[in-house]
């Protein structure tokens, strides 16, 4: 079946403004981390353009601050001074030359502002000074002179996209940044012309857009970007967004429709739904803004496949699709549905760990799955080995999946060990627990990239090096991962007490009152906690750290620990295990030695993460054999070291 | 020689203290509770004289709540090798505990009695007198220094103006002072340990010892707030002021 048959729908043109989309795929605007200063840079450069030239339609740039007021981290692009335009021009030539359209979005965060541009707390503006609960950010009710000036400061950055060859802007009044301030009446206070009735609270828009106008006319396509509905008890409802779009509709060339706000730890998981979300889980809201309005609109949220992406354009939920993680996860995802290769798409699985995970860690933008991802200028493509070798990988898990993929991508010939049945390694246990199902989808792709690849895999097979060697392996990577790791535990008594990942693996699940000890802050304590309380336990997690899921990413973690809640765990923080004895467990306090003891307890489970399989000493014996460790092997960390290890160790051979 | 060690659950001395709204007791609801520092001193004290091998055993006993389990449990962390404790929900008076202490004495026939010398809630300062009057046991009360040589324990009490060292035949009844000791802190290998040393339960009936109250609580009052002060513009002013408002001079 071709894909105009298979994909009617996604792959058909269509017109946004003055601009034809070639197909009804897009990348939305999100923040990366690549810019240095503010300024776009050869990474960005790379990182957009590898998605260009792999068939996306339409790309929507970063977020660029359009006003010094609007820096909200300390690495976004700015679009406030001229000297900009030849960094946009580069983007815009980039994609231009395999046929994308780029359109840039223009920012203002208002009191959205995670830190000023050195760290410090910032000095930030709203509507009004309403405090935002997620950052702490007390702002500045903005003075008429100040709203003027940001109004013209839209104007002035459309202009200047306008000037480097970008074909559209598309203003933020999404997730309850500058414009929705105005619009929300809980964040807008004021009582002047901005605020009170709906007609005063959309003027700034409308001043915005108007002033926008005024600079580009119709030789660009103006967008809005707005939640459909901002999913908290201090943000706005669907009224609002239906209204406001209604009232701008003639001013507009498109809508961009997503949900949640940044001002809430609650609302903000909307920004990158993490995978307990269902597939494009905003169609139904899509839909009954549809009915209201005749505006073009883009709908994202969890729109992985492109099969889901036909769906939503296909029931008329919405004119194009987001998919930006899955083009993060796989920049040829459009490529591949266009020939008809749906099997080949490495599919996003929604972890949400290096893409907006990194982002809010202040790194570059990459993908657990593909670390190829924001290393565009290292990595573009894997080449070819020089020589080619024999090469055998030893453990299945991700770091030995990737490791002997990309070997073989190379060149080489490589056979993957693995000592049990089934590859995956603790992927197989993750995908196990509540809401994280999808995490077997890395084990999906890399089987079918092994198989694509042409990997011979080896599986209840025990190898070591020396015999590999002996055998006439050029080269052995060794990736056989860890061991759960038991801190040191006074026991004086009969308590049960066991591993978390053990439990995963099908024995009986403890009932009645359990504590969980958690050192890691990932996804296994926190995961086993609502397993247990799904299953009828009283569950106590005592986690190490400050909070549950510290290590989660924050969408992913605020959305687990509200089920938690809902579930009734207890959560004690701050405890460092010490011993147990028939009924009590037994902690510290780490941030005084004070005891904390926890009485009643029927069982203690213990997730504090691995510790490597591969000792110093067999690192000794096989000092003179070319060995390399990859993975949890080496030191034990999560499945995108993992990943990248695997990656690092095949392009060096 | 056997020491026992009277313990007391009293308001932690971190938590401020309030009164009920109709002022018929102190307010106890959500309140952190702890074991009296002064009976802290006692316990250490004992632990101590125990590690010094003068003592052999050290037994912590409580008359209160069943929630004065906690104290005893800390004091068997502390180093107390087993507890009583005798459980009462009446308010529990300086005399009643005197009393049930004296029982307990009489059953026990420890070498050394060590109490503190008050309790921070009431305040009374009475309860190891009242045992040795019950007990016809000496007492050396308000303890800086504990020695105990042979059958005899000289004991070094803080008086108005300097230190009394008296000299007592064992047995004997000591309370503490402050400066007897600095208490250590629970360990958690102790705490964990503490949990498996026994731990009596007895009721005033077991032991004879009627509890009822003999005094009756009319009203508990918080301090006075302290009034705002005001500045006088003349010597006379103020002369007329303590005369005639504060009323101190006449």
């Amino acid at each position: 079946m071709s894909a105009q048959e298979l994909f009617p729908n996604l792959f058909s043109p269509f017109r946004i403004g003055p601009c034809t989309i070639p197909n009804r795929i897009v990348f939305t605007g999100h923040d990366t981390c690549l810019p240095e200063d503010g300024i776009v840079n050869d990474a960005l450069v790379a990182y957009l353009e590898k998605r260009a030239r792999h068939g996306t339609g339409l790309i929507v740039l970063q977020v660029s601050g359009v006003h010094e007021s609007a820096r909200y981290t300390s690495h976004l692009l700015m679009a406030n001074d001229d000297a900009c335009i030849p960094g946009y021009r580069r983007l815009a030539e980039a994609c231009g030359q395999h046929g994308s359209v780029l359109f840039a979005q223009l920012f203002h965060p208002g009191r959205e502002i995670m830190e000023s541009s050195d760290g410090l707390r910032p000095v930030a503006y709203s509507a009004s000074g309403v405090p935002q609960e997620r950052f702490g950010v007390m702002p500045r009710g903005l003075s008429r002179a100040g709203i003027h000036e940001i109004v013209e400061s839209f104007a002035a950055a459309a202009r200047r996209m306008c000037l480097a060859g970008i074909q559209g802007v598309e203003i933020l009044a999404s997730h309850g940044y500058l414009p929705a301030q105005f619009l929300n009446p809980q964040v807008n206070r004021r009582d002047d012309e901005y605020g009170g009735s709906f007609a005063n609270r959309v003027r700034f828009l409308e001043e915005v857009l108007d002033a926008i106008r005024r600079e580009v006319g119709d030789r660009m396509a103006v967008g809005l970007r707005l939640s459909c509905d901002e999913r908290d008890e201090q943000g706005m409802g669907q009224d609002i967004a239906i209204e406001t779009l209604r009232h701008l509709e003639s001013r507009l060339d498109y809508a961009s429709v997503v949900a949640g706000t940044s001002a809430t730890l609650g609302g903000s998981v909307h920004i990158v739904p993490p995978m307990s979300y269902e597939s494009a889980y905003l169609s139904k809201e899509s839909h009954s803004l549809r009915s209201d309005l005749s505006l073009p609109l883009i709908l994202t949220g969890r729109i992985n496949q492109p099969h889901e992406a036909e769906e939503v354009i296909r029931s008329g939920a919405a004119d194009l699709c987001g998919m930006t993680r899955a083009l993060i996860c796989d920049p040829a995802m459009p490529a591949k549905a266009r020939r008809n290769d749906a099997d080949g798409i490495r599919a996003c699985i929604g972890c949400n760990q290096a893409c907006i995970g990194h982002f809010h860690r202040g790194i570059p933008i990459s993908c657990i799955q593909y670390p190829e991802s924001g290393r565009e200028l290292l990595y573009d493509d894997l080449g070819r080995a020089e020589i080619s070798r024999r090469v055998a990988v030893i453990g299945g898990g991700p770091a030995g999946m990737k490791a002997a993929m990309v070997a073989a991508a190379r060149g080489h010939e490589v056979t993957l060990f693995e000592a049990g049945r089934r590859l995956g390694g603790q992927a197989n246990q993750a995908q196990l627990l509540p809401g994280r199902s999808e995490f077997g989808g890395l084990i999906t792709n890399l089987m079918e990239e092994l198989k694509r690849a042409e990997v011979e895999v080896a599986t209840q097979r025990h190898v070591t090096p020396q015999a590999l060697v002996a055998e006439g392996f050029e080269r052995v990577i060794v990736a056989t991962g860890a061991r759960p790791y038991t801190p040191p535990l006074e026991l004086l008594g009969e308590l049960p007490v066991s591993q978390a990942v053990a439990l995963l693996d099908g024995a009986s699940l403890p009932g009645g009152h359990v504590v969980i000890y958690d050192t890691q802050g990932d996804w296994v304590g926190v995961g086993v906690a609502e397993l247990l309380a799904r299953e009828g336990a009283r569950v106590t997690l005592a986690v190490n750290g400050l909070h549950p899921g510290e290590s989660l990413q924050s969408y992913v973690r605020d959305s687990t620990v509200a089920r938690l809640h809902d579930l009734g765990v207890r959560v004690m923080t701050y405890a460092r295990v010490f011993g147990a004895d028939d009924d009590s467990v037994y902690f510290y306090h780490t941030g005084g030695a004070e005891p904390m003891v926890v009485e009643g307890v029927d069982h203690l489970v213990l997730s504090c993460g691995g510790e490597p399989v591969v000792s110093p000493e067999d690192e000794d014996r096989w000092a003179t054999l070319p060995v390399t460790l990859v993975g949890d092997c080496l030191a034990p960390r999560t499945a995108e070291e993992a990943v990248y290890d695997g990656l690092k160790a095949a392009m060096a051979i | 020689m056997k020491i026992l060690v009277a313990v007391k659950r009293v308001i932690d001395y971190n938590v401020k203290i309030r009164v009920k709204p109709d002022h018929s007791d102190v307010d106890l609801t959500n309140v952190k509770m702890a074991m009296n520092p002064f009976c802290e001193i006692a316990v250490e004290e004992a632990v101590r004289l125990k590690e010094k091998g003068v003592a052999t055993e050290v037994v912590a006993v409580t008359v209160g709540p069943k929630a004065a389990q906690e104290q005893l449990r800390t004091a068997l962390a502390l180093g107390a090798d087993r507890a009583i404790h005798v459980e009462s929900d009446e308010r529990v008076e300086s005399l009643g505990a005197a009393k049930a202490l004296a029982k307990l004495v009489e059953e026990e026939q420890p070498g050394l009695v060590i109490l503190g010398k008050q309790a921070i809630d009431t305040d009374n300062n009475q309860t190891g007198q009242m045992l040795a009057a019950l007990t016809g046991l000496p007492q050396g009360t308000f303890a800086s220094e504990v020695a105990v040589d042979g059958d005899k324990v000289q004991v070094t009490r803080e008086i108005d103006g300097g230190l009394q060292t008296v000299e007592l035949s064992l047995p004997a009844i000591v309370t503490t002072d402050l400066r007897l000791n600095e208490p250590r802190y629970a360990k958690l290998p102790d705490i964990m340990k503490a949990k498996k040393k026994p731990l009596d339960v007895k009721s005033p009936a077991d032991l004879g010892v009627e509890m009822a109250t003999r005094t009756k609580l009319l009203k508990v009052e918080p301090p006075a707030e302290r009034q705002g002060g005001i500045k006088v513009g003349s010597v006379d002013e103020l002369v007329d002021k303590l005369k005639n408002e504060a009323k101190v001079i006449s």
